[in-house]
């Protein structure tokens, strides 16, 4: 399982205990593992190196900058870290209170990872990237077990986080993946995600008038599979599967 | 001419390194230690230590146990190091051809110096009286080859040795091979033989030995031979990297002292790039109106002679930190190293280049702190978030292939520092939780998992940890500290 997207936005949504920053870690694990460097820029400090390292981080291909509660500082670090060639992941942890991000400055985020080809990866308790992000997901717990001989639970076990896909751009061609199973589900639940088509969107389609440059993008995108789009393709192998239950062990 | 090598041996480097810094310890029994007390292990022991059963590896408590009047001293590398370097430059007064060899090992070629000082025994009492001018006790041997004078010094009871020349095999040929090196199994292989000598392992058939043993046991066939198998590599004092240049009248303006440092740096950077190093610190010297000096070290990330790059480093710190006065003269020296090739394996994934990463280290160490960037290192410690910042580097070798773990690791999200809370307890077990405003009742907890450590200094800790989860959906861990009796939360597992 793994979320990183080189050259893409990705973001990690949820409350707090839902197994995201988990899902983040794994993400760095995979990364280090490899032989990659990865970057952490922690706005609250709340990187726990003992737990990464139990991951299966390899701590010493991580760049951790901790910004002490600075959050324009973090995203100033971010953009640096963006903007240097070499590093397979920037993973930004904006914590519980992420700072307002204008949408010009998140595709400027965006334009830098697609020039670097890093995948940026933010956590946050909601969404900030917009339509910059090409890949949404939100965490939610869905069971904690306990342990121990007796009665009495003695040890926190492991917990259970549901992964539900909450935007994934190039949808189309996403789906035509050959031997795709289960593509069209993550498409449904990104449609349920939008909302419904305007009045005057349908309108505008109808009167078959000029497609608009968002519009000429989908296609161009349809037509011909970007590298992330490609990339996204992996989750509908298998990879992430959106509905089901990933757990922790504690 | 046959080629004479003297060898300046100095026995336990680590402890005579220290006797030097405190003649007061004269002859009494001294131990160099490593660790945090009492967990303190003796790295070192001088020659009068060993006398009293004091041995490398044991525990302070019971090198103390065997020597009561045992001193110890920490494990200090800067004093070895200018123990070393004091050694080197007592050698290279009586030839100017030397050779580092290890930390209390030098060799000196001894060519031409029959003229000025005489025989062998002359030159090597020279050496020996050299050495022991600025502080160290040392034993020389000479010998036609580096290893035999080598094994000789170490071997040696006398201060000095001379092997007659051709008369290497002769003179080794008794020593025992303890004074060798030896890898464990090759070792043991040859105690099983019952070669005990460096004489009965010159006998040995070469071609027998290395079928046998391989190439570990061919090395100290040589060795045992007195021959030499690397090349002499001469050793010459380090360059001073240094350039100043005064200005005829001060400067209070950032742009116009990068200006004069820029030409500094192009001067230092042409020398450096003629000795074919890199610089590895850079350390800055302002010399103010007001009389004082403002002086500052800036460490590179990668090692680097870019006078671009370099400008840029001394720009960003200087811009973080002024100078408190206008300046009058500049001095800019740094620390050289030889460079390292760049390139990565071929199955690598790409890494930042250095300079890129020393660029970048700079920025962001301007814009959120210097202690704040880093790699994330664990320390040895069951405390409670133990861990360290180290500078980033990442290393060039692939990781070790290891399979993923079948479930992932839960992760905690830590609060820094700990956060103070509130816990009602029912027969010791938490039953509600509350932080300021906020509160909650425990739906489920497991615990107590009780920890302590460091209780011998005034670092010690004590406590109980629990994991609840709140009826908020939090699932936390919290801490009793068992002396106070204060509860903490000290993160969110998440």
């Amino acid at each position: 399982m793994s979320m990183i997207i080189g050259g893409e936005i990705t973001e990690i949504v949820g409350a707090l205990s839902s197994g995201r920053t988990s899902l983040l870690v794994s993400g760095m694990r995979d990364v280090t593992r490899r032989g990659a460097v990865a970057a952490l820029v922690d706005v609250d400090d709340a990187f726990d190196p003992v737990s990464a390292a139990r991951a299966g981080v390899d701590l010493r291909r991580v760049l951790w900058v901790r910004c002490g509660g600075r959050r324009d500082s973090a995203l100033r670090a971010a953009d640096l870290l963006l903007r240097c060639p070499g590093f397979a992941l920037v993973a930004l942890d904006l914590g519980e209170t992420p700072p307002r991000l204008p949408l010009t400055r998140a595709f400027r985020l965006r334009l830098s990872a697609r020039r670097t080809g890093a995948a940026l990866v933010i956590l946050a308790s909601r969404r900030v990237a917009g339509a910059a992000a090409a890949l949404a997901v939100r965490a939610s717990r869905c069971a904690v077990r306990w342990g121990g001989p007796g009665a009495a639970p003695t040890r926190l076990d492991r917990l259970g986080t549901m992964l539900r896909i909450v935007r994934l751009r190039g949808g189309v061609a996403v789906d035509s993946t050959p031997g795709d199973g289960d593509g069209s589900r993550a498409q449904r639940e990104t449609r349920e995600e939008g909302s419904e088509p305007s009045r005057a969107q349908r309108e505008t389609r109808e009167e078959g008038s000029e497609p608009s440059r968002a519009q000429r993008e989908t296609r161009e995108e349809g037509s011909e599979p970007s590298r992330a789009q490609r990339e996204m393709g992996r989750y509908r192998r298998g990879c992430l599967t959106p509905s089901d239950v990933h757990w922790w062990a504690a | 001419m046959m080629a004479r090598f003297a060898c300046v041996h100095v026995p336990f480097f680590a402890a005579a390194a220290a006797a030097r810094c405190e003649p007061a310890l004269g002859d009494r029994p001294l131990a160099i230690v490593r660790g945090i007390p009492p967990a303190t292990r003796v790295l070192e022991a001088s020659a009068t230590a060993r006398e009293r059963g004091v041995a490398p590896g044991m525990t302070e408590t019971e090198a103390r146990a065997r020597c009561p009047g045992l001193v110890s001293r920490p494990w200090c590398k800067e004093r070895i190091a200018s123990a070393r370097h004091a050694l080197l430059e007592a050698a290279l007064a009586v030839s100017p051809r030397i050779e580092d060899a290890a930390a209390g090992v030098v060799f000196a070629d001894l060519a031409g110096l029959e003229r000025l000082f005489g025989d062998d025994v002359a030159v090597a009492g020279r050496l020996a009286r050299s050495a022991r001018r600025v502080g160290l006790p040392a034993r020389v041997a000479v010998a036609g080859t580096r290893t035999a004078a080598r094994i000789a010094a170490r071997n040696a009871t006398a201060t000095v040795t001379a092997v007659p020349p051709d008369g290497e095999r002769a003179a080794l040929a008794g020593i025992p091979l303890d004074v060798l090196d030896l890898a464990a199994d090759v070792a043991t292989a040859f105690a099983r033989w019952g070669v005990v000598t460096l004489g009965e392992l010159a006998a040995l058939p070469r071609a027998a030995l290395a079928e046998r043993l391989g190439a570990a046991a061919l090395r100290a066939h040589d060795e045992a031979q007195g021959r030499d198998l690397e090349p002499f590599r001469p050793w010459t004092p380090p360059a001073f990297w240094e350039e100043a240049q005064g200005l005829d009248w001060e400067i209070d303006d950032a742009g116009a002292l990068l200006a004069v440092l820029g030409l500094v740096l192009e001067r230092l950077a042409a020398r450096l790039e003629a000795a074919h190093v890199h610089a590895d610190v850079l350390d800055l010297d302002l010399e103010l109106t007001s009389g004082g000096r403002d002086q500052r070290s800036v460490p590179l990330a990668h090692p680097t002679r870019e006078v671009a790059l370099l400008r840029m480093l001394l720009r960003h710190e200087l811009a973080l930190r002024p100078p408190p006065a206008a300046v009058t003269a500049v001095a800019v020296s740094v620390r050289a190293v030889r460079g390292q090739p760049g390139q990565a394996g071929l199955w690598q994934p790409p890494a930042p280049l250095g300079r890129d990463l020393a660029t970048l280290v700079t920025r962001l160490t301007a814009l959120v702190g210097g202690d704040r960037v880093g790699s994330p290192s664990l320390v040895d410690s069951h405390r409670p978030d133990a861990a360290a910042v180290v500078p980033f580097a990442p290393p060039p070798e692939a990781p070790a292939d290891e399979p993923a773990p079948a479930l992932a690791s839960l992760v905690l999200r830590r609060l820094r520092p700990p956060r103070p809370v509130d816990v009602g307890t029912d027969d010791e077990r938490p039953v509600r939780v509350r932080r300021g405003d906020l509160g909650g009742a425990v739906i489920a907890c497991a615990g107590p998992w009780r920890t302590s450590g460091e209780w011998w200094d005034a670092r010690g800790w004590s406590r109980e940890d629990w994991d609840v989860l709140l009826d908020d959906g939090t699932l936390c861990r919290i801490a009793r500290d068992r002396v106070t009796g204060a509860w903490v939360m000290d993160g969110i597992y998440d």
